[in-house]
């Protein structure tokens, strides 16, 4: 019999806010967390607006120069190994840890495991490749490679807490904290942990996001309030932001055993692929289509259960297209008529962190009986016909909630979460 | 090197490098450039040792002032490895593997720190 899993913990660093109040606050009240941000000091870049993480200072290479807030007392000794998202991620986890009400013996049982997701850190990476450049290959930081590569949360976290059960990252760039959360599911589902730390991150630098500006992927909107508008039809590409994400899952008689406080039921998860292109979605979301089915199948539901999507939207126009495509193809045609929003237009896109991010907002939507508005959605693009978008945030005790996660190479995931009890 | 007055680059890139060590590490650095005082250099590796201790060492951020065992003072290998990397970063040198094997004491460091200045600088470029 397959154990069932719940969410236990959240710890959150995002552009709306960086503890769960805030967080809630702005996802009741649709308040943004976008700000104008020249990097380079160069003011002719196009790009101007990101969602930007309060309370921190990470602009410096160096973990001496950091700023954050004084709530948080962290070993030093691990600072010189992390990146700016490595610092936001720590947070998160440390406050996901407080949240959760788990021991240090809990956390640091073999019975717990680490799942992450990041890019890495292409601005540590810069920094320390720099001083190898300068001494024509002689020298570079002992650190460079645990702080900036790929799997630094995972090196870091993993030392940090003690973890002894499985500590290992997941790479599917946008979907990357969804596979983690998937697989961490399954990881419990069959009885291997007991409960895994999902956590995602992602720097908020110019290393991390112009390079999408090489792809034309990023909005040019200059105006913080319109520049990410998911499924509207001015849309012009995504806004980015960094910080951490922290989410506990757990195996469900352990919860209650403990007394834990759950946040909703992370029922079941699917995932399917495009195989159509590197970097553009399926022209009809084919991927997603089937991901949405599957997830729905192994969760044994029918569209019409489903009262909420969480959708990936990243507000560019091609990638928004194809997600209503398949929204219209999953539920229109079985005549169920879910509240859909993208609550990228709040926060912008996180990246590897968007899965996690967007899965804390899910289940604090479930557990506290709201379902999030469309923010920025003014004028919405045709294919919204027939599909509810609600414009504000509505107070709704809701039963079902799906999130969805999209990433390059056409990988799609999408997780079903259920409202805990279930009644 | 111990002639002549630090440049304001070079100033510069000192500050950049040991931005929060323990207070007056990086005056001893000046004065150990400036000079060659030995007290100084005494001062400048003791600020090191001490900011790469282990943040629960209760030394840690604190300029060791006495020549211990810098295993026994709790030092770990990556925060040798560290301190090494910090030395070549602000004396522009390369310390080689079986030199860092050498280093058991607070006071072998000044010594292969002093060899490889004495040594010139032949196989080492100039920080660009």
């Amino acid at each position: 019999m397959p154990q069932q899993v719940v969410v236990t913990g959240l710890g959150l660093v995002t552009s709306i806010g960086n503890s769960k109040a805030e967080v809630i606050e702005s996802l009741r009240n649709l308040r943004h967390g976008f700000d104008r941000l020249v990097f380079f000091n160069n003011p002719r870049i196009p790009v101007k607006v990101y969602g930007t993480i309060k309370e921190f200072n990470t602009d410096s290479p160096n973990w001496v120069e950091w700023k954050y807030p004084e709530r948080y007392t962290l070993d030093e000794t691990y600072l010189k190994s992390l990146s700016p998202h490595g610092l936001h991620c720590l947070c998160a986890m440390l406050d996901a840890i407080a949240d959760s009400g788990l021991s240090d013996e809990e956390v640091a049982s073999a019975e717990t495991g680490l799942f992450a997701s990041s890019a890495g850190s292409t601005f540590m990476m810069r920094h320390n490749l720099e001083s190898l450049i300068a001494s024509q290959g002689m020298r570079i930081n002992p650190m460079s490679v645990v702080a900036s590569v790929s799997g630094t949360l995972n090196f870091n976290l993993g030392a940090y807490f003690g973890i002894r059960g499985g500590n290992c990252g997941f790479v599917s760039a946008c979907a990357s904290s969804s596979h983690a959360l998937g697989y961490g599911y399954d990881e419990i589902s069959l009885g291997r942990h007991k409960r895994i730390f999902v956590v995602g991150g992602e720097d908020l630098t110019a290393e991390t996001y112009l390079p999408f500006n090489g792809m034309r992927a990023l909005s040019k909107n200059p105006d913080p309030d319109t520049a990410s508008r998911p499924f509207d039809i001015h849309r012009d590409g995504f806004v980015g932001t960094g910080g951490g994400v922290a989410l506990l899952l757990e195996e469900k008689e352990e919860a209650l055993r403990r007394g834990a406080d759950i946040y909703a039921e992370l029922v079941q998860w699917g995932q399917a692929s495009d195989g159509f292109n590197i970097a553009m979605p399926h022209p009809e979301g084919s991927g997603l289509t089937l991901a949405m089915r599957n997830a729905l199948r192994h969760a044994g539901l029918e569209p019409g259960d489903v009262d909420y999507v969480n959708a990936h939207a990243t507000s560019t126009p091609p990638g928004d297209t194809s997600e209503l495509l398949s929204l219209r193809e999953v539920f229109l045609e079985s005549g169920a008529s879910p509240k859909i929003s993208s609550t990228k237009a709040l926060t912008g896109h996180g990246l590897s962190m968007a899965g996690v991010m967007e899965a804390a907002f899910t289940v604090l939507g479930l557990k506290e009986g709201f379902i999030i508005g469309a923010a920025h959605l003014k004028d919405p693009d045709p294919l919204c016909e027939g599909l509810e978008f609600p414009l504000e945030t509505l107070d709704q005790e809701h039963r079902v909630a799906i999130s969805n996660s999209s990433g390059f190479g056409g990988s799609n995931v999408c997780l079903v979460f259920r409202r805990f009890p279930n009644d | 090197m111990f002639d002549t007055p630090i440049s304001d680059e070079e100033r510069e890139r000192a500050q950049k490098l040991l931005k929060g060590f323990p207070e007056g590490t990086e005056e001893a650095y000046y004065r150990f450039r400036e000079t060659g005082d030995e007290a100084a250099l005494k001062k400048l590796i003791g600020g090191m040792v001490g900011f790469y201790l282990p943040a629960n060492n209760p030394k840690y951020k604190t300029i060791i002032g006495e020549d211990v065992d810098l295993q026994a003072l709790g030092i770990d290998s990556l925060g040798m490895t560290e301190m090494v990397f910090q030395v070549e970063e602000l004396f522009d040198i390369s310390v080689a593997d079986d030199e860092v094997m050498q280093v058991k004491k607070i006071a072998d460091i000044s010594v292969v720190l002093k060899n490889k200045l004495n040594e010139g600088s032949a196989d080492n470029p100039s920080p660009s």
